[in-house]
């Protein structure tokens, strides 16, 4: 674990959070709404009964996915903001193994999922050798290829792969015994979950206990430290986009395989980019990644409530979130406590 | 050991810093300094590298800001906050790295943050213009047009000196200005600061050249590890003092070691050519070899090609041509990786930027190069306790103190990292080990331990390339001796044959006698 | 292959030219941020809160409301949308330069956010204005200004027929950004400041307030982009209209080597690019193949430019955090 003390981690996220939930509420009344309700809708109703409850699970693992597809390639230095696209092909991918072929569930549901992080795999390594050969940044490319995978997905369930008497553009649907088990009666929650949790704990021991995980955290630290201790930065960074790749594949299946059971086009309300949000408020620590996705899915969950409850749309997540970030990492704003603590940790000379 | 002349009292003092501290996140780099400057002297600042008198100087210029102390000029206390308030107070600095636009022209570099305007635009002529003046009245000659990515270094340091002086400022600061000019370059510029002082201007001179020292100051202050040691008349010291005031005790650098037993080749460098980053030849054809047993000290003016020999030779830059050989094996073309698994290991040059780095715990910092080896990792898996014990071990063997192998490696002091990275790299045992600066910035006591570590381990048999900028490192440690001047080695020294004044004529790139070693 | 030819006619000018202003105003942008060192990300979400409220601006100003108060304005309803999407973009733009430039976040990161609240926010907007999520009419649009004398002519007449005024004032702001960074002292300050923080620094300039105006400036002319987008042809604001302009302006100031020239005609590349793809979508193509056109143009144009960068600085290890960094 990077050392810096528990206080020091915990304080400037949990301050941040307190801000822009206190920000967002003079938002909120200055649009003419009492902030309380919103409040109340975002934070308490997802908590109110087993079926809003397991709404938040749902919701929960494509950001717990996606925040770890994210993490991955912060921790070796490169931006994926691709994660939406790589989503869609990863879920388009997945369907097509579910719709298309036919068998046991024991072999259907490993196939999708392998498929879809295959092509997610796939649709990363793109921008990375693009990165790492051509020197184009990371950053526009695969804000880019987002609309492209988008476009592209689209096209296939409005075009080859139309379901005959869908009336929106969505896929055949996938064959029953290829849907994930729920594991809650009543609900939909499913089995997604487990996964992604313990993919977090994999994400962990990746980075902490390997020697790739190694390679890519110093690469990420210290880049021209890492090329002077033979490692080399161009495949390290290739690995970090293969790995977040991979991860935002199996975001894509999941979703299929779990919620939609068929393509959608459309489908993701940019899970890509709450991943985002979800790594920074966690540190980019994949054990913390699980809480911070929990949090908002409690505030996803809640605004969808709140839309239905208030004059204020769910939307309105989207710029806590947006708050959320520039408070967490404005390290400016925070070196207070920092230096409090640097201080109290002592011994240095 | 206090120096502090009691005469010409009468001369008021323009500057004077009292109990100066400066902290870095590892460094003290002043502890309760103090410097005071007369009007119309030369004053020359000198210490080690690494004694703390460039931090000394940037915070009169007002680059960093003291933990402690106090700063009066011209009577009154003052705080410096920016550059800005001290050129508002007349002080002025000419820095090591010149603090130059390379694609904006003479002119403009020196009207920079006092540009005129006619009209709503800048006024380029009025620029020129007063860039001539300033170049005639004070005699430095500079094309006002050209572009400073264009021009020479020497150029390049009078258009600093131009910007400074067209900001009318009283004191000049000069950080090491002769590193980067050829001896002819330096009297010029002697002979230009002289002209200034009789104008009534007050010159500091930073720099670690004592001959220098003798021959252009009125007085001088010794800075060591960061404190201040004392001032001196130069009329009434001589470089012997100087010395002994700079480094503390009068043995140092006397390292005892037996004679080399050199065995077999180790590294060969045959016609190595490499460019800088700029994609200009910087190492013109250099073939050496060092031998088992033996160091081989690389000496030279600081930007003669010899930190892109280093990367070249360590797989951090490619190479041009030329051929490279680590026991009898090829490696112009290997990995850094590859590299080390052939029994290489490296000091780098600049700790922070390759050698470590400084989020990262002292464990992972521990362990890079090797990391992925038995005992350390076992296929794909880290060995982590296994790690923990390795890096104990290294802190127990070395002496680094306050380490533990779970804190950032940023927490501990400039030569304790240092001390890490050495440990680190003689732990897997290299045939060959590349020494980079391996003292710079270190306390004096590292330095003797370093210097003991060296030569232990060449006594075991290894083979050492010491690159230092340091000439008595160089002269102390190494028993044969290049020296590197415009991307080429231009002589050759049996260590102990060598004199610092041959190897000083041979680093200006004048003594061309290359003599065959032992 | 001639029906593919044929896409190409004197009739793409004039598409060309329109759909490359938004592009080139909100690049010229992010042009002056990145002279001065400042990486802007941000440009997208400027753009896009530029456009929601040059339609909100349009639409209250000609409202009854007003109309019955001030009647006056009504008239200048498009040019007052205009210039409320101006001051929206730029506060927006303060935001980022306080959070990045101010308080160290990571300048990517710091945009990204500015991205998102524009996107969230938008359309929470939308939501309690006009109480739906998908678009809504400005009632109104900037006016076309016609040069007659043109209009006979055979290339300049179709170039600019049906232009708006913001086409003729983006032609006016690559001369004044050229003039700006190569003959002001702002400008001579601003590329100190990018090229070498720290010798700007020990000149005596303030290194962070330059830094500062320039991303204040990229907001005014993020909002002038963001205007067109909404009030220049179609009247209407969508939700998430920019549709990744923002970057792709980015991607122009790259390509079009860090110059307003070169900006510009970068800009009118991808303006192109754009009209190719509107153009395909009346030849029975499958839309979304037409769609992907302008961002797959964007990479291509990155990987061409970065290949030739990296051919001249190859001797540096291969890869490294891009971030330009305010100092200390």
């Amino acid at each position: 674990m990077r050392q810096r003390g528990l206080v020091a981690e915990v304080i400037p996220p949990v301050l941040s959070l307190v801000a822009a939930l206190a920000l967002s509420g003079l938002i909120i009344a200055a649009l003419g709404s009492s902030p309380l309700p919103v409040y109340k809708a975002l934070l308490l109703s997802p908590f109110e009964s087993l079926a809003t409850f397991s709404e938040v699970l749902v919701r929960m693992v494509p950001l717990l996915l996606s925040g770890l597809a994210v993490a991955v390639a912060f921790r070796c230095g490169v931006f994926n903001l691709g994660v939406e696209g790589q989503l869609y092909l990863g879920a388009f991918a997945a369907a097509w193994v579910g719709f298309a072929l036919v068998g046991p569930g024991i072999v259907l549901i490993p196939a999708a999922l392998l498929f879809g992080a295959l092509v997610g795999a796939v649709y990363a390594f793109l921008p990375g050798v693009l990165r790492a050969y051509s020197g184009a940044s990371e950053i526009v490319t695969t804000i880019m290829l987002n609309y492209v995978a988008i476009n592209l997905t689209t096209y296939l369930v409005t075009g080859p792969f139309r379901a005959p008497n869908a009336a929106t553009a969505d896929s055949e649907p996938i064959a029953a015994t290829a849907h994930l088990a729920r594991f809650l009666p009543e609900s939909r929650a499913h089995v997604g979950l487990f996964i992604a949790l313990s993919l977090a704990v994999g994400l962990y021991i990746l980075l902490y206990q390997t020697t790739i995980g190694y390679e890519l955290r110093m690469t990420g630290a210290n880049p021209r430290f890492a090329e002077y201790g033979g490692i080399s930065v161009r495949r390290t960074v290739l690995i970090a986009m293969l790995l977040s790749g991979v991860l935002a594949g199996l975001l894509g299946a999941i979703e299929v395989l779990g919620v939609q059971y068929r393509f959608r086009s459309g489908f993701s309300p940019g899970y890509g980019f709450d991943g985002i949000t979800v790594a920074l408020l966690a540190r980019v620590e994949p054990l913390a990644i699980p809480f911070a996705a929990f949090l908002f899915a409690v505030l996803r969950a809640g605004a969808s409530i709140a839309a239905v409850d208030t004059e204020v749309s769910r939307e309105v997540v989207d710029v806590l979130q947006a708050i959320i970030i520039l408070f967490v990492t404005a390290e400016g704003l925070w070196s207070f406590v920092r230096r409090r603590h640097v201080v109290a940790a002592g011994q240095r000379g | 050991m206090r120096m502090e002349e009691q005469h010409g009292a009468d001369v008021a003092p323009v500057v004077v810093m009292r109990g100066i501290t400066k902290e870095f996140p590892g460094v003290i780099a002043n502890q309760d300094a103090r410097f005071d400057l007369r009007e119309g002297e030369v004053h020359a600042l000198v210490g080690e590298n690494g004694a703390g008198k460039s931090t000394l100087m940037k915070i009169l210029f007002g680059l960093y800001t003291p933990d402690a102390g106090s700063i009066t000029v011209g009577g009154s206390i003052v705080r410096i906050e920016s550059p800005q308030t001290a050129i508002d107070l007349g002080i002025g600095m000419v820095h090591q790295h010149f603090m130059l636009i390379p694609s904006l022209t003479v002119a403009e570099n020196i009207s920079l943050g006092m540009e005129q305007k006619r009209g709503p635009f800048y006024d380029l002529d009025a620029a020129i213009e007063h860039a001539r003046q300033l170049s005639t009245t004070y005699g430095l000659r500079v094309d006002p047009s050209a572009r400073i990515r264009d021009i020479s270094v020497g150029e390049r340091q009078r258009v600093e000196i131009l910007k400074a002086l067209g900001r009318g400022v009283r004191v000049l600061i000069l950080d090491e200005p002769t590193a980067v000019l050829t001896p002819q370059e330096a009297d010029e510029l002697f002979h230009v600061l002289w002209g200034l002082v009789r104008q009534g201007m007050s010159i500091v001179l930073i720099t670690h050249k004592l001959r220098e020292v003798m021959n252009n100051s009125d007085r001088v202050t010794v800075m060591r590890a960061g404190q201040y040691v004392g001032t001196v008349d130069t009329a009434a010291t001589s470089t012997e003092e100087l010395a002994r005031m700079m480094v503390g005790r009068d043995i140092l650098l006397r390292v005892e070691k037996g004679a080399a037993q050199p065995g077999a080749v180790v590294l060969q460098a045959v016609s190595v050519t490499t460019d800088d980053d700029q994609g200009l030849p910087a190492v013109r054809g250099v073939s050496f070899e060092v031998r088992a047993g033996e160091i081989y000290g690389i000496a030279g003016v600081e930007g003669n090609g010899q930190s892109e020999l280093l990367e070249a030779l360590t797989g951090l830059r490619k190479t041009s041509g030329g051929s490279i050989l680590l026991n009898g094996v090829h490696i112009e073309r290997a990995s850094a990786r590859r590299r080390r698994e052939l029994g290489m290991a490296h000091i780098p040059e600049d700790r922070l930027v390759y050698g470590s780095s400084e989020s990262s715990s002292i464990a992972d910092n521990a362990v890079i190069g090797y990391h992925y080896h038995p005992p350390l990792a076992r296929r794909f898996w880290l060995a982590t306790s296994r790690r923990a014990r390795w890096a104990l071990d290294l802190i127990r063997r070395f002496d680094i103190r306050g380490a533990r192998p779970e804190a950032p490696i940023g927490s501990l002091s400039g030569g304790n990292i240092q001390k890490l990275i050495l440990a680190r790299e003689m732990s897997r045992e290299p045939t060959l080990l590349v020494a980079a600066q391996p003292t710079r910035g270190v306390d004096i006591g590292a330095i003797e331990f370093f210097h003991r570590k060296l030569i232990e381990y060449r006594d075991a048999g290894a083979a050492i390339l010491l690159v230092s900028a340091e000439l008595s490192e160089v002269l102390a440690l190494a028993d044969r001796i290049g020296v590197m001047f415009d991307g080429r080695i231009v002589a050759e020294f049996a260590g102990e044959e060598a004199t610092e004044q041959e190897l000083g004529l041979a680093m200006l790139g004048v003594g061309d006698a290359r003599r065959a070693s032992a | 292959m001639d029906d593919v030819l044929s896409v190409f006619d004197t009739r793409l000018l004039g598409p060309m030219l329109r759909l490359a202003t938004p592009i080139l105003l909100a690049a010229i942008g992010g042009l002056y941020t990145q002279q001065a060192g400042v990486l802007n990300i941000a440009l997208e979400g400027m753009m896009l809160m530029a456009a929601f409220w040059a339609a909100v601006g349009a639409y209250f100003f000609q409202s009854d409301q007003v109309a019955q108060n001030a009647a006056w304005l009504v008239t200048l309803a498009p040019w007052l949308g205009l210039l409320c999407a101006v001051i929206a973009s730029t506060l927006l733009a303060a935001v980022f330069g306080l959070f990045s430039i101010r308080f160290g976040a990571d300048l990517v990161v710091a945009g990204i956010a500015i991205n998102l609240f524009a996107a969230g926010g938008t359309i929470v907007l939308m939501q309690r204005f006009f109480t739906t999520k998908g678009s809504f009419s400005a009632q109104g649009r900037l006016p076309d200004i016609c040069l007659s004398f043109l209009r006979e002519v055979p290339v300049l007449g179709e170039l600019f027929r049906q232009q708006n005024i913001l086409l003729y004032i983006s032609i006016v702001i690559v001369v004044v950004a050229h003039l700006v960074l190569y003959r002001t002292r702002f400008g001579l300050r601003v590329r100190s400041v990018g090229e070498n923080p720290e010798a700007a620094q020990t000149a005596g300039i303030q290194v962070r307030r330059i830094q500062f105006a320039t991303v204040l400036i990229s907001g005014v002319l993020c909002g002038l982009a963001g205007a067109n987008l909404s009030l220049g042809y179609l009247g209407q604001f969508t939700t998430n209209m920019t549709g990744g302009r923002g970057f792709i302006a980015l991607a122009a100031q790259t390509f079009g080597g860090a110059t307003p020239i070169g900006t510009a005609l970068a800009s009118l590349f991808f303006g192109l690019a754009d009209a190719v793809s509107v153009r395909l979508q009346t030849r029975g193509l499958p839309s979304q193949f037409v769609l992907m056109i302008p961002y797959v143009a964007t990479i291509v144009a990155l990987v061409l430019v970065s290949r030739r960068r990296l051919f001249h600085s190859r001797h540096r290890p291969s890869v490294e955090v891009e971030k330009a960094e305010a100092t200390p």
